[in-house]
């Protein structure tokens, strides 16, 4: 039912980036990394280095792949306790309402204020250097957007006539909270999450490029474009690529997150 | 009975066209008005009662389609008639009334605007009120200026609001919709549809919506202008004490077929199709004690895919083996009572 | 002689109308305004009234569903307004409820199976899964479904049905009252005619007691043994169905009772209409809150407030005056068809 073929492209795409996250170590091992082989650094691509080589000797199309590895793997970590915590606190806050749903929106509110990249950069200078601390600091920047989406779904669903029926059973709040809120209010968020995915990876790539997150043995897409800024002028694939991989990468699953909304929408208009 | 027929509704068949398929709404259904009487057509939701009012009305939604049969009012097929002449007869000669009138009022005009357009839909109607008052006989709508129309109107108006009593007129002719309640908003629509002096006057379930003590306000008020009314009333409904109380005659729907028709008091004195007699049963009544009230069997065929034959045979308790591949037809049984039930087919009767 | 199950003692529940940029409460519409009733325990005691009664609102204070703002509900010699949480949930259990809309009382997403489950495991009323199920598949057999409706959905089950299945759950905790919440409004006439005869199959098997309320006064007759009348939020006239129907003593109870057509055009109707409309509930009336569409309405209406007052055995009328009243319906007592 994909009308749109670009949709289908970006979809096939994105699947393709996942599988690489999951099963990318069985064709490239991490070793390489580690493997440095000066004599061949900084060479084109040609047909043994398909994309060239970076200043270690190190094949690039096998540091890219295991760099997409990393960044995936961030980019659900994010996503995936970005959505926990904010549906947790949504719901709860939503469902409960009074003092603590006034404080937790008057917080949302804050950390709406500020744009996000400049959120994720302070949270992730004050949190120190690591690969954890930069996944940490951007979470801290989407959980609230989640909160708000599910706390608004709420809002609307505990007024529905069965959870007072519910409730006149005698079921307690987190009983109906948690077996027939969330799973109600759930779908906005998966489509929101999913819409969300192509900005969090281009988001942990900027900043991993300005110098935030791993060390040179955990390299992401956006480290390698910092160690090849260096040599743009003699080696412009060592840029190029990633920053090509980075721009496929999250315009996939920006289309990705596109067709799944347009799946889902009709059904969320009950 | 009536002597003379105002509205004839023969074999009118009419399908909605939706996603998961075709509802065959009406199945040629057959019925009149005569002039001067009121009709009520009783059935549950979803027998196509509404319908057949939109059919006659012209206010049938785009995915309906006649398939075939014709409705002749005044002379003409109202079926084959171009939207501009459904709607000129809609403005003179039938008036409709809903049941919700707040969907129909316009909520951004005052009820003295409403009323006073459709005062000016008929100029002719304005020009004679102009020329008895002004005692020459001359006048023709060309002579009216729009200011002395819109006087005249304003009297009418004034007029028919206290026909339908609502106390104070003028306050409520310079009154929007929302501020006026829901009975009161009703009686606008009656005052509405009086305006026109209509030769045929329908009602949808328009106490429906209201309090039991408001619908009494209506109901009397309708009996009362049921004396002055000149002109033919259908009245719809699923209640059948407001049937009792204003119809002359009654025609039961059931699935998109007219199951019977008789005299009002005939029909509840002696009620012949199984439908009918197993509605009366059904139904609480004041006027009768019973333990357990008669269910029907079974509930309300889906009109996608509706039974073959008579379609209430899977829930009569008294279908013959005919009722299921033979449809049966509107017979005079008695006089001025017609059945559709091969119970009463000649020589089983 | 039955004894009151539930006792109902100056119930008020008020709603704050705020206005303004602070929230000023400008004024409160008095939805239930001191409600005093007694239902005996195995009866049906029908709750009448019109628009702005406050007749749904009482039924959900009971069940605190909506925190009533003062009063006492009485319950087993226990307050129940006054008790927190887990006390709370107990009692809750005893109770059971019918909503009027069968489309949305039930959960979208949980097949028929998990929503009787889930009290029963919720309360502990059962030891396993199995006896879970043991105990719905009785349920939906006693209100007239098959075993295998229960891994359905609510979306495929008609009207009826899913009354049908709104009973069952609300029998899932072994309640002793039942409050209908105009349980047939929505429903076609003959599946109306099945759902009340199957409440008053299932009142008689398990005893139980129901609070009926709705504004369809023919339903009311029907299911009744005693009859309240509400007006803006206070009883006007309680009695046995028959005196409220046939001898009833109140202005406004002889009116609405009147109001009613009839299904036989051989009666006539000599019916009492009432003058204006149901005034607002944040607006309500000084003195005695009829006394603007009474038709016996004197001086003293609109300065004192009439006092519910039991008048016979059985017989609380809320009415400065002994009106003498015909009988609103125009059919001898003794008539049967």
């Amino acid at each position: 039912m994909v009308q749109n073929k670009l949709v289908l492209v970006g979809t096939i795409i994105a699947i393709g980036v996942l599988m690489t996250a999951a099963f990318g170590t069985l064709v490239v091992s991490p070793a390489v990394i580690v493997s440095i082989d000066l004599p061949n650094r900084l060479q084109p691509p040609t047909l043994t280095h398909l994309l060239g080589t970076d200043d270690y000797g190190r094949d690039l199309f096998d540091m890219i792949i295991l760099s997409t590895r990393l960044d995936v793997i961030a980019m659900l970590e994010i996503v995936g306790a970005g959505v926990a915590i904010g549906v947790t606190l949504g719901a709860f806050s939503g469902f409960l309402g009074g003092k603590l749903d006034e404080a937790l929106m008057r917080i949302t509110d804050i950390f709406f204020s500020i744009p996000g990249l400049i959120l994720a950069l302070a949270v992730a200078a004050a949190l120190g250097p690591g690969l954890n601390n930069l996944i940490l600091a951007i979470i801290v920047v989407q959980w609230p957007g989640y909160t708000r989406i599910l706390r608004g779904q709420v809002l609307a669903e505990k007024q529905r006539l069965y959870v007072d029926a519910l409730r006149a059973l005698g079921i307690g709040k987190v009983g109906i909270i948690l077996r027939h809120i969330i799973p109600n209010t759930i779908y906005p968020v998966i489509v929101q999450c999913t819409l969300d995915l192509g900005g969090v990876i281009l988001t942990f790539a900027s900043l991993s490029f300005l110098g935030f997150g791993g060390s040179p043995l955990t390299p992401d897409l956006g480290r390698l474009i910092t160690a090849g800024q260096i040599y743009i002028f003699q080696a412009p694939w060592l840029t190029a690529f990633p920053g090509l991989a980075i721009l496929i990468i999250s315009l996939a699953f920006n289309l990705m997150g596109d067709g799944i909304r347009d799946v889902l929408d009709p059904r969320l208009r009950r | 009975m009536a002597d003379e027929t105002l509205l004839q509704v023969n074999r009118v068949k009419l399908d909605f066209h939706t996603y998961v398929g075709e509802v065959k709404a009406l199945d040629g259904i057959t019925f009149n008005v005569g002039k001067g009487e009121a009709l009520g057509l009783v059935g549950e939701s979803g027998c196509g009662k509404s319908v057949t009012a939109l059919s006659i009305a012209g206010l049938l939604p785009e995915n309906a389609s006649v398939t075939s049969g014709e409705i002749l009012f005044a002379g003409k097929n109202l079926l084959t008639l171009r939207k501009e002449e459904m709607r000129k007869i809609r403005a003179r000669q039938i008036a409709m009334v809903f049941q919700d009138p707040t969907t129909f009022l316009n909520p951004v005009l005052t009820i003295g605007e409403q009323l006073e357009e459709v005062f000016l839909l008929n100029p002719e109607h304005l020009a004679a009120v102009a020329s008895e008052r002004g005692g020459s006989k001359n006048n023709t709508k060309s002579t009216l200026s729009r200011s002395q129309q819109k006087k005249i109107a304003k009297d009418l108006s004034i007029q028919v609001l206290k026909q339908v009593r609502l106390g104070d007129p003028n306050r409520v002719l310079k009154q929007y919709p929302h501020e006026l309640s829901g009975g009161m908003r009703q009686r606008c629509m009656i005052a509405m549809a009086l305006a026109r002096s209509p030769d045929l006057f329908i009602a949808d379930e328009i106490t429906t919506a209201l309090d039991v003590t408001i619908q009494a306000q209506i109901l009397e008020l309708l009996r009362d202008l049921k004396r002055d009314f000149r002109g033919s009333t259908l009245l719809i409904t699923h209640d059948l004490g407001i049937v009792a109380e204003l119809c002359d005659r009654v025609a039961v729907m059931y699935a998109g077929n007219i199951v019977e028709i008789a005299d009002s008091g005939e029909l509840f004195a002696n009620p012949l199709h199984p439908y009918t007699k197993g509605l009366m049963r059904a139904i609480p009544m004041l006027d009768r004690r019973m333990d357990r009230l008669e269910t029907i069997h079974g509930t309300v065929p889906d009109l996608i895919n509706p039974p073959s034959g008579c379609r209430f045979h899977p829930r009569c308790p008294l279908a013959l083996d005919k009722c299921k591949s033979v449809k049966p037809e509107l017979l005079q049984v008695a006089k001025g009572h017609t059945v559709a039930c091969h119970l009463y087919d000649e020589g089983n009767a | 002689m039955m004894q009151g199950v539930l006792e109902i003692k100056n119930l008020k529940k008020w709603f704050p109308i705020t206005a303004g940029l602070l929230g000023r409460t400008e004024g409160y519409v008095k939805a239930v305004d001191g409600v005093d009733l007694v239902i005996e325990k195995g009866e049906t005691f029908g709750l009448v009234g019109e628009s702005g009664s406050g007749k749904t609102t009482l039924g959900r204070c009971i069940l605190r569903l909506i925190e009533p703002t003062s009063g006492e509900i009485i319950y087993r010699d226990q307050d129940i307004t006054k008790l927190k949480g887990e006390d709370f949930q107990k009692i809750r259990r005893k109770f059971g409820i019918v909503f009027q809309d069968p489309y949305a009382s039930l959960d979208p997403r949980q097949i028929v199976k998990s929503a009787l489950i889930e009290p029963m495991r919720y309360h502990h009323l059962v030891q396993n899964q199995q006896e879970a199920i043991n105990r719905a598949k009785d349920l939906m057999r006693r209100v007239g479904l098959n075993e295998d409706h229960l891994y359905r959905f609510p979306h495929e089950f008609s009207g009826g049905q899913r009354q049908r299945i709104a009973v069952a759950r609300a029998l899932t905790t072994d309640p002793e009252i039942i409050i209908l919440d105009e349980p047939t409004s929505f429903l076609d006439v003959s599946v109306q005619a099945q759902i009340l005869n199957l409440l008053s199959d299932l009142q008689e098997e398990l005893d139980l007691t129901y609070l009926f309320i709705s504004h369809n006064l023919s339903v009311i007759e029907h299911m009744s043994d005693r009859v309240g009348v509400m007006y803006l939020g206070k009883i006007m006239e309680a009695a046995p169905k028959d005196v409220v129907y046939r001898r009833p003593e109140h202005p406004y109870t002889h009116a609405l009772i009147s109001a009613l057509p009839i299904p036989n055009p051989a009666l006539s109707q000599q019916r009492v209409v009432l003058a204006g409309d149901i005034p607002s509930p944040a607006n309500i009336p000084s003195g005695c809150r009829f006394r603007t569409r009474c038709p016996h309405v004197k001086e003293i209406c609109a300065q004192k407030e009439p006092l519910l007052e039991e008048r016979q055995p059985g017989h609380d009328v809320s009415c400065h005056f002994d009106l003498k009243l015909s009988s609103p319906i125009p059919i001898p007592e003794s008539s049967h068809r």
